[in-house]
């Protein structure tokens, strides 16, 4: 028996395509594998090109009826950017050029691991929102 | 540090969380963990107020009460989304219990199921949720959810269908579910009518299901009588209907095909010479046939097959090794057919050699009254039975032997 899409790659039954795809625009960039990039691929689809596959597919799991978690204080940071502002297609999964490789190996010290924290332009945009809000 | 409305809802998400995974493995019988919105089935029971002394054992590590609140016998004050997390939650334990517990893994199914039918009547909560899933659903994407319950037990039996043939242990479990779909009717609380839409489907399904396991059977016996094989190895290959029987969870169907196919091959034994092979032959059979002979007793529907179940089933009586026993089994055929000619002739012939055994005795006047009965019987059912005429006469001569030593 299949696992059900919306259980493997925890998704919220009731979300809207644009957040179907976004949520597996994240799993895709995680992807270790043209493989496993092609398993994504053919649940997005079922879950987004086909309404009916996706009815049965939500049916299948259990529905949220959990009580909602209120917003804490990461929420309230200001100018948050909604997930997607329109309706994703399927270039939408391709994996986009990494930070690094835009700035060119340059930009990053020799001796310095690759990691999050010392990418410039994370560390420009998490210094001016900590500025903007007073932290 | 206070404590939020947000620290709140998060206690509770985790402590749901952990309920319904210690209900699941309790109820699997390892330690499982379940999708964490399956936490929300204990979120909508708890905002019910439900199960409120069981919930608070269920908190303490005794998830035990909590699960038995789950085994209600009708479902009919259940919420939408209650049902709903049910059916998934059985579903999800009935796939989780290995096939050896069979007896459980069903019951699980049968309340997934059962929950499914009940939710099925739950039109206005179908509509809605097919509109939380789909920005604008069409009539048709809403009916696909109102008729779920009906695509569950399509899944069922092609999961049935597809292990027939190699009588596999998953795909019989899924029979046994299809077989008691009457009882999911009635848990959920359909009425006569709505349960007669779900049968109706269950049991076309589980002919099917019957005739996939008996196709590799009747193929291999083509084969054979194709190349004129005799009747001995037709009868080894026909012995694996006793497995496709219980495949099928005893389907009447299965004991049909037995009769028809079984006949000609005892006939074919019967007529050899030593034809004690019958017995071999019929043994691994014949509880498809006191099956079957049980159900012409019980249901006239079956009745057409009374006089071909008698056919069979004599063979095997006439093998039986005393004679009690011969006219106990024959006395069982006339039961289900009481006008087989054969069966009638050969209970005759048995009970003439009875009263003979019984005149053999002391010419006592019991002798005498029981002997007297038991050939008055024998013609009642044959009267051109031969040794009817040889108890009369032994019968008249052991009279005369009485009156002259005066008992």
């Amino acid at each position: 028996m299949r696992e059900n899409p919306f259980e493997k790659f925890d998704i919220d039954p009731r979300s809207s395509t644009a957040q179907i795809t976004a949520r597996f625009r994240e799993l895709v960039q995680d992807a270790r594998t043209e493989d496993a990039r092609a398993v994504l691929r053919a649940a997005w689809e079922e879950l987004t090109l086909h309404p009916r596959d996706r009815l049965l597919a939500a049916m299948a799991t259990f529905p949220e009826t959990r009580e909602e978690i209120p917003l804490g204080v990461d929420a309230l940071l200001p100018n948050a950017v909604p997930l997607a502002t329109h309706d994703l297609d399927l270039t939408d999964l391709l994996a986009p050029p990494t930070v690094l490789s835009a700035l060119g190996a340059a930009s990053t010290p020799a001796d310095a691991p690759e990691t999050l924290m010392n990418d410039a332009v994370l560390s420009a945009v998490l210094g001016a929102r900590l500025t903007h809000s007073g932290r | 540090m206070t404590w939020s409305p947000r620290d709140e809802a998060l206690f509770w998400r985790v402590n749901d969380e952990e309920l319904v995974n210690r209900m699941a493995s309790l109820h699997v019988g390892r330690s499982v963990a379940l999708h964490p919105r399956a936490a929300g089935m204990v979120a909508l029971m708890r905002r019910a107020g439900t199960a409120k002394d069981a919930m608070e054992i269920a908190m303490r590590g005794n998830a035990d009460p909590l699960l038995r609140t789950l085994f209600d016998d009708r479902l009919v004050a259940v919420p939408p989304a209650e049902l709903h997390a049910r059916a998934i939650y059985f579903e999800t334990i009935a796939r989780m219990l290995p096939v050896t517990e069979e007896s459980r893994a069903v019951e699980a199914w049968v309340r997934s199921l059962a929950a499914w039918l009940a939710l099925q009547k739950e039109r206005s909560y179908l509509a809605a949720f097919a509109a939380d899933v789909l920005e604008k659903p069409t009539l048709e994407d809403t009916r696909v959810a109102v008729d779920h319950a009906f695509g569950v037990i399509a899944q069922l039996s092609e999961e049935a269908h597809a292990g027939a043939a190699t009588f596999d242990r998953e795909a019989r479990l899924r029979v046994l579910v299809l077989r008691a779909a009457p009882r999911a009717c009635e848990i959920a609380g359909l009425s006569a009518k709505e349960a007669m839409s779900v049968t109706s489907r269950t049991e076309a399904a589980l002919s099917d299901v019957t005739d996939e396991a008996l196709r590799p059977i009747t193929d291999a016996m083509e084969t054979a009588e194709a190349r004129n094989a005799p009747p001995e190895e037709r009868g080894r290959i026909l012995h694996r209907v006793a497995a496709a029987w219980y495949f099928s969870a005893f389907d009447p169907i299965a004991e049909q095909f037995a009769v028809d196919r079984a006949t000609p091959i005892a006939w074919e034994i019967y007529r050899a010479p030593g034809n004690q092979k019958n017995r071999a032959f019929l043994e691994p059979l014949m509880p498809l046939y006191d099956s079957l002979a049980r159900r012409i007793a019980s249901d006239p529907l079956h009745f057409a097959y009374a006089a071909r179940c008698a056919e069979i089933m004599l063979f095997y009586a006439e093998l039986e090794s005393t004679l009690e026993a011969q006219i106990h089994g024959v006395e069982q055929i006339l039961k289900i057919c009481p006008t087989h000619s054969n069966g009638r002739l050969v209970l005759s012939q048995y009970l003439c050699t009875k009263a003979l055994r019984v005149l053999t005795g002391l010419p006592t006047s019991a002798n005498i009254a029981e002997a007297t009965a038991i050939v008055d019987r024998a013609e009642k059912l044959h009267p051109e039975t031969k040794q009817i005429a040889t108890v009369r006469a032994r019968l008249l001569e052991t009279k005369g032997l009485g009156k002259f030593i005066g008992r």
